[in-house]
């Protein structure tokens, strides 16, 4: 039996589950269901039947109890006081987030690329940023970072046209300036080298060791564990180690006291452990030893020295009343009075400031190979672009689904939902979307982590950040990306007018105007990545495979030890003596090093003596046979000639052309005058050597001139057999023991260390193939969204089309067609952009391979294949899906 | 049946006039609209009340709660002045779309 009593009960129950009833209002509702049947009851309706047709009139409840809400805030201001209001406001955000999820839930397949592409692109996002942030922290951990500076030196020719630039300095020049320009409140020196420390047995190579001034601690932030700052580095034979030393060599016993040996016959006393300096440091000292150690070392002479001898690091602490600028304009005639060039190049000193050392300086000789900022802008775009692509598609899917949510913004709409009610809807949604796809996009994150973290470095791990940067980094891109992509269909889909979408649909076709617009920008977006892929790819391989002018296999370097400088000549008998070694030479540099030595010549030319200052590289008779490099006029150092030990000299093409001899053959038995201070040795040229890479190929072939001079040597540089490289390595090994029993042997090959040169190239170019082809997968996955959306809807007219008998074919031709145009447009636009892109990159190589025509044209094809891969799928399946099937639907 | 649109705009100056005759409750007003309208004007039921209740929070409209000599409790909606006014408002608007569609379908002489 029909229960009247219990059904309203129930009825009232349910309604009372949902947010935007109060009480009252629910009793109200009663009695208004209770008049509708009573008064249906006198006309004759039975009570179960007068009770559904009230229910029915009543309306959807869920619809109902939405416009009630709506009233909730105005109830507020004239009634129930604001925290019920704010109450009903908050069940109304449930609400939504309620509904939102429904309708995510309902369109699985939508949301599923929506979030796979944000969270893709998210990741992307983040991992880029902890880079960018990880690159602009450098330096800026020192309390003083805004007033330390570095004083760096640049040489230039008569023209102007710079020959050098060095990160380090002569030594009194720091001290003058602390004593001198009352801008310095103090200066501090940092000389690097590597040396053997040993305690007892412990005995190691350590590269990282630094002398520095006693104000070291004044000037930079690099805490004391143990010891006093003022006094630890004043005296002489003093150390500061690191913490990670002091565990090294001292291992769980205090080290404060304890001595260290440093080259094997100087004893530092311990007197503080500080802090390593953090990974975003463009220096990191292992040892500290007090810069009155190293004055031990040095003669007078070079102690007065302001020309040469540009070994120290030099920093300065600005007093904060004193500005850089100022300083800057008053040190040509601080330098000038203490020190007047030689020959014609002029110097200068530049102040440089410390937190811009990392991404702005790449001098010679600075302490560590730093970053650099264009690297930071190229990755701050690729992030935001991959974003921009992740939010078209949210754009675009939304948009596109305008058909299907237009009827239901008209409804509400007509029935008095504001539009701001909807935008906060559709707001909603999309943040529901951001925030799930930040989930998976924080899991894709800790996947990408290791091999992230390898193409970087290691250096910028989870463990760099801190929980509030993750917060505060993920919050914020939450919100942005919500706004971003939420923004557009909010505002698009709430401004339907309701009558107009209640009539006919809306929403448009495939063409319509902004949904092709974001998907060619998106593609362009690809596009234009994958060129800069394309080139960087193919500049690094460039660079790789040149030939160098010298033939770089089978080449190892290994240091000279003092015993074999001074009878080199049977050093390098005993090693050639080997089968496995075809060659044997030494030098001071060997090709992949900076050519940090410069030095004044005068030449004869036409009859002058003409002035020029070259690069220089002390090397042994052989070291044009042993690299193999070509001669293009004279000859070669030949040891039946006694006076080519004293009064030869080879110079490179580039040095010929700089002195202005017409050609190399010009240069030859031309006299030839080299000039280091208190050093003069006169001769002449002997021969001019075809130009090869010396450095890398960043660099201009710099013009260089080659002498011999045994008691510079420092490498020595082997041929090996091609095919005898253990028995080669293990021969070197054992002879190597013969002279230095107690040093370790290390070696490197000159084909290695010249891939290194290209090392960060490589990273950047392999995160950057990374970026782009993700880029393009997430367009891609765009793309097949709205490939699906777009199929489905024509799904009818394709039945049609294929009982009038069209092929299937044809069909998928039809629907493929009309997706290639957007790529086809994407691509003209992307080519110029992508042209200036690319050019500005290749600029910083000084020798670099053309961004050709054919590169463009591939990845324009590369793009349309992976959309029309994309595309068809979808249209093929609805090709050949049966008429009557997709006629039946509906 | 009346297109959504058009009754959303026209519930607020039917509401008014129809409290306009006097205080009534929510079935009475619904009933009072349908037979009005001989049924082309419907609209959900549930729908009624937040305009009701909006229309309160406007200041057009008072409610109070009696119980009926049936002994039923009842919510009772009556015009304030500024319902008053806003009505007068409503109704020079309406009549004035009405004059103007009158003219045009020919349903009252042209003053010339």
């Amino acid at each position: 039996m029909f229960n009247l009593d219990k059904a309203i009960a129930h009825w009232l129950k349910g309604l009372s589950q949902r947010s935007g009833f109060r009480q009252e209002d629910l009793e109200e509702l009663e009695t208004h269901i209770r008049d509708y049947v009573e008064a249906e009851q006198l006309a004759g309706v039975s009570e179960k039947e007068a009770f559904q047709a009230g229910i029915r009139r009543f309306g959807d409840p869920e619809f109902v109890a939405s416009e009630y809400q709506k009233t909730a805030w105005s109830k507020a201001r004239t009634r129930e006081g604001l925290f019920s209001a704010a109450l009903a406001e908050l069940s109304m955000v449930a609400s939504y987030g309620q509904v939102g999820l429904r309708n995510l839930f309902r369109q699985r397949a939508y949301a599923s690329i929506n979030i796979l592409g944000l969270a893709v692109g998210l990741a992307c996002c983040l991992l880029i940023a902890m880079y960018v942030r990880f690159e602009l922290s450098f330096d800026r951990h020192h309390e003083h970072a805004d007033r330390i500076y570095r004083v760096a030196r640049e040489w230039v020719d008569e023209n102007r046209t710079p020959v050098l630039a060095l990160a380090r300095i002569s030594m009194p020049i720091g001290p003058a300036m602390e004593k001198e320009l009352p801008e310095v409140e103090k200066a501090v020196r940092l000389l690097q080298f590597d040396a053997p420390m040993a305690v007892d047995d412990l005995r190691f190579i350590e590269w990282d060791v630094f002398a520095a001034d006693s104000g070291f601690f004044d000037v930079f932030t690099a805490p004391l564990l143990q010891g006093d700052a003022r006094t630890a580095l004043t005296s002489p034979n003093t150390v500061v180690v690191t913490e990670d030393m002091s565990k090294k060599y001292f291992g769980s016993a205090d080290p404060m006291g304890r001595t260290l040996l440093i080259f094997d016959n100087l004893e530092l006393t311990v007197t503080g452990v500080m802090a390593s300096q953090p990974a975003a440091s463009h220096f990191h000292p292992d040892f500290l030893v007090s810069f009155r150690t190293t004055e031990a070392w040095t003669s007078e002479s070079d102690r007065g020295e302001w020309g040469q001898y540009n070994n120290y690091g030099t920093y300065i602490l600005l007093s904060p009343s004193a500005d850089a600028g100022v300083l800057q304009t008053k040190l040509p005639a601080f330098l000038r009075s203490h020190y007047r060039p030689r020959n014609n190049t002029e110097d200068a000193l530049l102040l440089q400031p410390l937190t811009s050392i990392h991404l702005e300086s790449s001098l010679d000789a600075e302490f560590e190979a730093n970053g650099n900022r264009s690297y930071v802008i190229l990755f701050v775009a690729v992030g935001f672009l991959i974003l921009v692509i992740a939010c078209f598609n949210f754009i675009n899917l939304a948009t596109a689904r305008s058909a299907q949510r237009g009827k239901e913004v008209g409804m509400r709409k007509a029935l008095g939902a504001s539009r701001g009610r909807l935008i906060a809807q559709f707001l909603g949604e999309s943040t529901i979307l951001t925030l799930s796809a930040l989930v998976a996009a924080i899991a894709l994150m800790w996947l990408a982590m290791p091999e992230f973290s390898r193409l970087t470095g290691n250096r910028i791990t989870f463990a760099t950040l801190g929980i509030w940067d993750v917060a505060i980094g993920a919050l914020s891109v939450v919100i942005v990306v919500s706004l971003l992509a939420g923004a557009y269909p909010a505002v698009f889909l709430s401004r339907f007018q309701p009558v107009a979408v209640l009539r006919r649909s809306v929403g448009g076709s495939w063409r319509s105007g902004i949904r092709s617009l974001l998907v060619v920008t998106q593609f362009a977006i690809s596009i234009v990545l994958i060129i800069g892929m394309g080139v960087v790819l193919r500049q690094v391989s460039y660079v790789q495979n040149k030939d160098l002018g010298f033939e770089k296999d089978h080449l190892i370097v290994l240091p000279v030890a003092p015993e074999m400088q001074t009878d080199f000549e049977r050093y390098r008998r005993q090693l050639a003596s080997s089968p496995a070694i075809e060659s044997v030479t030494a030098s001071r540099l060997v090709p992949s090093r900076a050519l940090v030595d410069h030095v004044g010549v005068q030449a004869e030319v036409n009859g002058e003596m003409r002035h020029a200052s070259l690069a220089l590289n002390p090397v042994d008779h052989d070291f044009l046979d042993v690299y193999g490099m070509e001669l293009a006029a004279g000859r070669s150092f030949s040891k039946e000639i006694a006076s080519d030990s004293t009064e030869a000299f080879i110079i490179n093409e580039a040095a010929a052309e700089l002195l202005g001899w017409k050609s190399a053959d010009d240069a030859v038995d031309r006299r030839f005058i080299f000039e280091a201070s208190g050093f003069m040795r006169p001769g002449s040229v002997i021969g001019v050597v075809r130009d090869f890479h010396f450095e890398s190929l960043r660099n201009k072939i710099a013009p260089l001139v080659l002498f011999i001079m045994p008691e510079r040597y420092s490498r020595v540089t082997v041929r090996i057999a091609p095919s005898r490289l253990d028995e080669a390595m293990a021969f070197l090994e054992n002879r190597w023991a013969d002279y230095r029993p107690d040093f370790p042997f290390t070696y490197s090959f000159v084909d290695q260390d010249f891939g290194a040169l290209y090392e960060a190239d490589r990273k950047v170019g392999r995160l950057f193939s990374y970026f782009a082809v993700i880029a393009l997968i997430i367009a891609a996955l765009g793309l097949f969204g709205l490939a699906s959306f777009v199929a489905d809807r024509r799904r009818k007219e394709i039945g049609v089309r294929k009982v009038l008998g069209a092929s299937v074919s044809g069909i998928v031709k039809m629907l493929s067609l009309d997706f290639l145009r957007p790529v086809g447009m994407a691509f003209v636009v992307a080519c110029p952009v992508a042209f200036l892109i690319v050019r500005w990159w290749l600029d910083r190589f000084a020798y670099r391979v053309d961004p050709d025509l054919w590169l463009f044209a591939l990845a324009g094809v590369a793009v349309a294949l992976v959309a029309l891969a994309t595309v068809s799928v979808q249209s093929i399946r609805t090709a050949v899906s049966d008429p009557v099937v997709s006629l039946k639907y509906e | 049946m009346l297109p959504k649109v058009l009754v959303a705009a026209s519930v607020r100056p039917i509401m008014l006039s129809v409290l306009s005759e006097g205080e009534a409750y929510g079935y009475a007003i619904v009933q009072r609209i349908h037979n009005l309208s001989g049924g082309t004007i419907q609209w959900s039921d549930g729908t009624l009340y937040p305009v009701l209740h909006r229309l309160e929070s406007d200041g057009l409209v008072s409610s109070s709660w009696r119980v009926a000599d049936s002994g039923r409790k009842r919510k009772y909606y009556r015009l304030t002045t500024g319902g008053e006014k806003a009505l007068e408002v409503e109704r020079r608007q309406w009549l004035d779309v009405h004059a103007v569609l009158a003219k045009l379908w020919g349903l009252e002489p042209q003053i010339a």
